[in-house]
């Protein structure tokens, strides 16, 4: 009974967390590795502090109301409000589901599979998976899966890095004052804080039936996966840095970023690293094209959901399957630069995010909608603080990109 | 409560338009008007609710200041109420805010909200509502949960008619408006819980189980929580029994414990065991305990048994039969049972310590002979099964056979209870 009960609660946080290092989150690590060494790895830990903030917040949310957050925004700001955020999410989920695509396409090139092979199959079978209900089995499998990233940890361990200069880097925050460094640390901020991951982990934790009684243990699941998620981040990153960016290498393409991967397998790192990404890019596109059908949908007020037939259901079902059909297509456009589309997804997850925030800050230092469960004073000023910091990170890599480009 | 009455009668506003529709969006922040000076805006329209299928708005609320205090004014102190511009009778009418229980506010509890349709037995969203101008008052007709409500709420009305009309001049998105009558409009929010009432729970009652309970699926957890509490026992029962496991938990402990027992013994046995088993131990125990003692024995009794077992999918009721009878006089006893039983299909002949001597399908004794013994119509029952049986035999058993029912024996051959072919097919079905 009590483990039964202890099931029931956790998941929400650990499932999130693990979709949080899909294809772009992968590639951003890497890239941040590749690029700049052990230099951003201490940026991980105020992005951490981030990460549960919010996370925390949504679980609340979800709990307390037990409604997703669309639900909150439309009843709370009403038709246009709901109409321009949802909109600015579904462009940058599409953005994110392309880099989905991109990673099934990257990771199967290693193995010689064309993407023009890989990517429609993937596209139909994630379809097919989720309309005839059977994702929930495989998510199962996905998760065990996930395992892989344990793979960076070992491989960070056996690269031998100088551990001195990687707690300088960790422990002393420096930051270079240029267009390329600032959108690699907003890039990173909206990979791990992706918005469409807060929308999925409140719904998620709505859909768990989980009360405010059962709440402390939620929270731990959220704060647990929270940390998980950072400390692959960190790996990845310290494996990336004491591989490629120790030889002055960079990623191009899946095979560069698997030699991070050599110190522990070899000559089969690319296939290590292969199946990891291809694990995490169809792990995200079975939850992500369908989530943002969902939200889209449940704040419009149309029906959605699998269980409902296509004529029931058309919005629904046109959302999810254009998401998918446009995501994958784009992957087949001739000489696209895979890797540079999947990061910009991830910059604009980051750039959207402070937007999102103040929605989601509003809402949940609401007394009449949270009760005794609202924002206390200390946690909305230190989120308040976030989202300005957040703010001002994306408007100084604007500013920094336009004068490298013109000065 | 306190109703005013208005010293002289409503004055009729001249450009107030008799019977015209007008929609709430449009209302929404006009600015309000007191003897030629700006007042404020108008941010919410508070309907009185009543029986009637079009209620009467009772009073507005304006935002005045600069700091945005609320203020209620009086349908009696309203000269004219247009989009965009509101008149009042004077800076006095702006009374203090105070919302008696049963006045819904539109904007705040059904504007953007979702709602119950329990004429088509659907959860929707509200885009807008549809007002009525019409002598001097304004009254609620319809909700709009149409996509051109959303279009309008976005304020591209004009440009999106008049594309759709030069591109499909018949097209639905102009003719076909998804209204729909107030009268038929349950809000949900919980601010509006004890409004409206008996109008929409006679509606509600009406309403097969199945699609109480897939409405109750659709609605968030405090619509869930204000619908479910207003049901009368015995639908909230049926709609309980049809609901899934997860939704069945959180339900039951929306409701204080005497009530929750009144619901459990209006549910078959069965169905009951199955609900507290998904309870914790201490709460099943509570509940069981403010049930009448013999329908908490019976249920007790049930839930000994292992769920995924024969003994956990069947139910203690069902039609027993003297071996001694004769038909006609069987036929009464089945009338007499019947009404604590929920199956009929079969009738089950019990001899000395309820042990199973045969088994008559109820057809079969509607065509004997009224004065034919009982024991020469029944046949022996082809699968009885052990309390123990998996569920996967029953089911196998019961399509060999073609079964509607079967009965459970205990080692020493006492029937314990019959297994239906309802409870078979749900338990196929959700694996």
């Amino acid at each position: 009974m009590r483990i039964a009960a202890v099931f029931a609660v956790i998941g929400p946080g650990i499932i999130t967390a693990n979709v949080d290092n899909d294809a772009g989150g992968i590639a951003t690590y890497s890239q941040a590795g590749a690029d700049f060494g052990y230099s951003l790895l201490w940026t991980l830990i105020p992005i951490t502090f981030a990460l549960i903030l919010v996370q925390e917040m949504c679980a609340r949310m979800g709990v307390v109301t037990g409604k997703g957050l669309s639900d909150l925004i439309r009843e709370r700001f009403g038709v246009k409000v709901t109409f321009w955020v949802l909109l600015a999410l579904v462009l940058a989920n599409l953005g994110n589901t392309v880099a989905e695509f991109a990673g099934v396409a990257q990771s199967l090139e290693v193995f010689g599979i064309s993407r023009f092979v890989s990517v429609p199959i993937a596209a139909a079978v994630v379809w097919v998976l989720v309309v005839k209900g059977s994702a929930k089995i495989v998510e199962r499998i996905f998760l065990v899966a996930c395992l892989f990233y344990v793979a960076y940890l070992v491989s960070g361990f056996l690269a031998r890095p100088d551990w001195h200069e990687v707690a300088v880097g960790t422990f002393k925050p420096t930051l270079q004052l240029t267009g390329p460094a600032l959108t690699m640390v907003v890039t990173l901020v909206g990979t791990t804080i992706a918005p469409w991951m807060q929308f999925y982990l409140q719904s998620a934790v709505v859909e768990k039936r989980i009360t405010i009684d059962d709440y402390p243990l939620s929270r731990l699941d959220v704060v647990l996966g929270c940390i998980v998620t950072d400390v692959v981040a960190f790996f990845i990153v310290l494996a990336c840095g004491a591989t490629i960016f120790k030889v002055g290498g960079h990623i191009n393409d899946a095979k560069d970023a698997a030699i991070a991967l050599g110190p522990l397998a070899g000559k089969y790192a690319s296939s290590l690293f292969a199946f990891g990404l291809f694990n995490a890019s169809l792990f995200a596109a079975s939850i992500l094209p369908l989530s943002t059908a969902y939200y889209v949908c449940e704040a419009f007020g149309w029906e959605s959901g699998i269980d409902k037939r296509r004529e029931e259901a058309p919005q629904f079902y046109f959302l999810y399957t254009a998401l998918i059909v446009v995501g994958a297509g784009m992957v087949l456009i001739p000489g696209l630069p895979l890797l540079k589309l999947m990061l910009l997804s991830q910059t604009a997850n980051g750039v959207l995010l402070p937007f999102i925030l103040v929605f989601m800050l509003l809402l949940a230092q609401d007394g009449r909608l949270m009760g005794q469960y609202r924002n206390g004073r200390v946690l909305s000023w230190i989120s308040w603080a976030t989202v300005v910091v957040l703010a001002v990170l994306t408007l100084a890599m604007i500013a920094f990109s336009l004068r490298d480009a013109f000065v | 409560m306190s109703r005013q009455t208005p010293s002289r009668p409503p004055p009729l506003p001249e450009p107030l338009l008799e019977g015209t529709f007008l929609f709430l969006s449009q209302l929404q922040g006009s600015r309000v008007f007191a003897e030629g000076k700006a007042a404020g805006r108008l941010a919410d329209l508070l309907v009185e609710p009543t029986d009637d299928a079009y209620p009467r708005i009772r009073a507005l609320r304006v935002l005045v200041g600069a700091r945005g205090q609320l203020r209620r004014v009086e349908w009696a102190d309203v000269l004219s109420c247009e989009p965009g511009r509101v008149e009042i009778q004077s800076l006095a009418s702006l009374k203090p805010l105070n919302l008696p229980p049963d006045e819904i506010p539109l904007s705040q509890d059904v504007l953007d909200r979702q709602m119950l349709d329990t004429n088509d037995a659907k959860v929707e969203r509200v885009n807008d509502l549809h007002l009525l101008r019409a002598r001097g008052e304004l009254r609620v007709a319809h909700v709009d949960v149409g996509f051109r409500g959303l279009v309008r709420r976005m304020g591209w009305q004009g440009p999106v008619d008049a594309v759709v009309r030069t591109l499909k001049p018949g097209a639905a998105y102009l003719v076909r408006e998804q209204f729909i009558p107030w009268k038929y409009v349950k809000p949900l929010s919980s601010g509006a819980s004890r409004v409206r009432l008996d109008l929409a729970r006679d509606a509600l009652a009406d309403l097969h189980p199945a699609d109480l309970a897939e409405i109750l699926a659709d609605l968030d957890r405090r619509k869930r929580a204000v619908l479910f509490r207003e049901l009368p026992v015995e639908a909230a029962a049926e709609a309980l029994e049809e609901s899934e496991p997860g939704i069945q938990r959180e339900l039951i402990k929306m409701v204080d414990a005497a009530r929750a027992a009144d619901m459990l013994e209006a549910m078959p046995p069965d169905a009951a065991a199955d609900l507290l088993e998904n309870l914790s131990q201490s709460e099943s125990d509570s509940l069981l305990s403010q049930m009448e003692p013999r329908e908490a024995r019976e249920v007790e009794e049930l839930l000994t048994y292992h769920e995924h077992t024969a003994g956990g999918m069947m139910t203690p009721d069902f039609i027993r039969l003297k071996p001694t009878l004769l038909a006609a006089d069987a036929l009464a006893e089945v009338r007499r049972q019947a009404e604590t039983v929920e199956h009929l299909q079969d009738v089950f002949v019990l001899g000395a310590g309820d042990k199973l001597v045969g088994w008559v399908p109820l057809r079969a004794l509607l065509l004997a002979h009224p004065d034919e013994p009982i024991t020469a119509i029944m046949q022996e029952h082809p699968a009885p099964v052990q309390a123990d049986d998996s569920p996967a035999l029953v089911a196998d058993l019961a399509a060999k056979y073609d079964l509607y029912s079967l009965p459970v024996e205990a080692n020493d051959g006492r029937v314990l209870g019959v297994i239906t072919v309802d409870d078979i097919l749900i338990r196929v079905l959700r694996g």
